[in-house]
């Protein structure tokens, strides 16, 4: 397993090295038409268990880092008005979430806004990328205080919000519940990821299981497994929902103004 | 690290799997596919239930054939009638006895659904599985919050209407059903979900300011005299006739009481007359049965005004089982066929009379009576009684 794991960081770092040199700033347009060659069957059988060989057939606009410029949009100053960086009690931390926290003040974890920042353009730009795609995105909350913001900021984007009671095989027994088979959510969000308990919100292990991509603003106490893009932050504050979900709303206006333009372009 | 390193692999993994769908063409085939996995289901859903329908038509003609019955004659009825003397079946539950209906009632209905082109679902709350009533609890949360915050503003100042500021009066109503608010909502969902919205709406009522929604509460409130309308246990009060030839107004229903069935028609501006199986009230020999009777007259202060005319016959003559046992001769005795009479004779004048319903109900004539005889049990003389214990 680790010589696997290994043996992909290497080939990730000589791909970066390759290509960090030849990649000439992409804009937007050039997204659809930069995918070069196809890759052959030997590639794409290894791409199986090392999905990084696949790299250099990916069109030139998901190499880009940040496409959509989000790292001028967000200010730390602004995640800590919105009090992004305020953790739990020390005594709850998770020991999965140490690498994104600053410290400790009063008993309190804060976390490294820099490193908030860092991630959460990072999911930014997903989201914009799977809206400029026309993908659907779920956003998914447990929490009381936000969930009706949630669902508002959802659905002016035109997107989907589970705040309620998730009933177990939503995702994956799709067709034994609503009757049919029907299209997935192309990306969750959790704004959450605990549920009142304190357990782990159940639609997280059922989009792994899906093979969905997943989205987790996780606080000091969460648990981070299972998520694919992560978000360390403050999840609890209604201030720090609406921060973010402003955020996530306009990742996805970009990505549709993207699409939009691309559409008339053509 | 290791943790780390998984996860980036499976980003990148997640990012090539949105390069093969960028390409134009491909990205729509791919998202078509749950669309069209649907539009086929959907076709041959169509097609399966055409098919049970010409099976079912051919059935129906075979069945028609077998009880030499005309084709138009085989309706529902006819229909359950041959399959219970074809297919007699002694289960207890009636679900699980044979049937034939047709398809549409019988088979599993097809959920449909709205897409748009590219075969999103419509409705933001489409995942919650039930959009409607999540949509309408978060209307309520959302104008229970506008509430609060209208009250903690202005209940200080005389900017409002002091009525405002009250909860809102919704004396003299209840809250709908939950059969109507899945009709209304046109959802089906559980009684769980049900009472959440109740006690939402209970909280949002109880609100001091909530009166600036109190047209959004009454629309899931109904009259409290319309659902308390009573019930009355057996047969309805019957509609009133008229009759072509004597242009007279009538009444017919047909009750029982124990083993006795009677059909009792009433008819207004008569005599006071009776009718029953060709005897006249005079011919009932006991008081007992002439003043039950009579009863419903005198309750209702009609003498003299209506003429009775009832026919009975023993209930247990016209049951399916031995049909070649040699049927009964009794009819109802003393006291259970006036009963029969009286009940049907209540219901009648509660028809033509409509003034003395309340009395007539208040005095229980229009109730039915559904005790009957208890069956005698194997190995004991009776239903309950025993053979005499002696010691061998």
């Amino acid at each position: 397993m680790r010589r696997v794991v290994t043996s992909a960081i290497r080939a990730e770092r000589a791909f970066s090295t390759r290509f960090t040199a030849s990649l000439q700033k992409p804009t937007p347009s050039t997204s659809t038409s930069a995918a070069s060659a196809t890759p052959d069957r030997a590639t794409l059988e290894k791409g199986t268990v090392q999905p990084t060989v696949l790299k250099p057939y990916v069109s030139a606009s998901l190499q880009h880092e940040d496409l959509f410029n989000f790292e001028k949009l967000i200010h730390v100053d602004e995640m800590f008005k919105a009090r992004l960086h305020y953790g739990h009690k020390v005594g709850t931390l998770n020991d999965n979430m140490k690498w994104a926290l600053y410290g400790e003040r009063l008993g309190v974890c804060i976390f490294d806004l820099d490193v908030t920042k860092k991630f959460l353009v990072r999911a930014l730009n997903f989201v914009a990328h799977v809206a400029m795609r026309g993908g659907m995105i779920l956003f998914v909350t447990s929490n009381r205080d936000s969930m009706f913001d949630v669902e508002k900021a959802a659905e002016e984007v035109g997107q989907y919000s589970h705040v309620r009671k998730w009933q177990s095989g939503t995702l994956t027994n799709t067709r034994q519940l609503l009757g049919a088979s029907v299209r997935l959510p192309d990306a969750v969000c959790f704004l959450s990821t605990l549920t009142s308990l304190g357990e782990n919100h159940p639609a997280i292990i059922e989009a792994a299981k899906m093979a969905i991509p997943t989205i987790g603003v996780v606080d000091s106490n969460s648990d981070p497994a299972y998520l694919t893009y992560l978000v360390p932050g403050n999840d609890d504050t209604p201030q720090s929902t609406e921060y973010l979900m402003r955020m996530f709303k306009e990742a996805v206006r970009k990505g549709q103004e993207e699409r939009k333009r691309l559409q008339q372009g053509k | 690290m290791l943790r780390i390193a998984l996860t980036r692999s499976s980003r990148a993994m997640s990012v090539a799997s949105q390069a093969s769908a960028s390409d134009s063409e491909t990205s729509v085939r791919k998202i078509g596919k749950a669309l069209e996995t649907y539009l086929k289901n959907s076709q041959q859903h169509v097609a399966m239930m055409e098919k049970h329908r010409a099976e079912f038509e051919t059935g129906r003609r075979h069945l028609a054939k077998m009880m030499s019955l005309d084709i138009h004659e085989l309706d529902q009825a006819a229909i359950d009638r041959a399959i219970q003397y074809l297919f007699p079946s002694g289960l207890t539950d009636p679900n699980a006895r044979p049937v034939m209906r047709p398809p549409d009632e019988i088979l599993p209905k097809f959920q449909r659904f709205t897409f748009d082109e590219e075969g999103k679902p419509e409705g933001t709350r489409f995942f919650t599985l039930n959009p409607k009533i999540y949509g309408l609890l978060s209307e309520i949360g959302v104008k229970t919050q506008s509430v609060m915050k209208f009250y903690d503003e202005h209940v200080g100042s005389r900017s409002v209407n002091r009525s405002d500021l009250e909860p809102a009066n919704l004396s003299g109503s209840q809250w709908i059903t939950a059969d109507k608010m899945k009709k209304k909502l046109s959802e089906k969902f559980t009684n769980e979900l049900y009472g959440q919205v109740i006690i939402a709406f209970e909280h949002l009522a109880s609100l001091p300011g909530s009166a600036i929604e109190q047209k959004f509460l009454s629309e899931f409130r109904e009259p409290m005299t319309a659902s308390t309308g009573s019930k009355l246990f057996g047969p309805a009060i019957p509609e009133v006739k008229v009759c072509a030839e004597t242009n007279r107004r009538y009444a017919e229903v047909t009750t029982h009481c124990k083993d006795t069935r009677a059909t009792v028609k009433v008819t207004d501006a008569g005599k006071g007359t009776f009718n029953i199986d060709g005897l006249q009230l005079h011919d009932f020999r006991h008081l007992q049965a002439r003043e039950i009777l009579l009863a419903p007259m005198i309750i209702s202060q009609t003498l003299g005004r209506f003429d009775v005319t009832a026919t009975t016959e023993c209930i247990s003559n016209t049951l399916p089982e031995a049909p070649n046992r040699e049927p009964f001769k009794r009819s109802g005795g003393m006291s259970a066929l006036p009963r029969a009479v009286r009940h049907g004779t209540a219901l009648c004048v509660a028809a033509l009379h409509p003034e003395s319903i309340e009395p007539l109900r208040l005095s229980g004539l229009l109730t039915l009576d559904p005790r009957k005889n208890e069956r005698s049990k194997v190995n004991q003389p009776g239903a309950r009684a025993k053979w005499i214990w002696k010691r061998r």
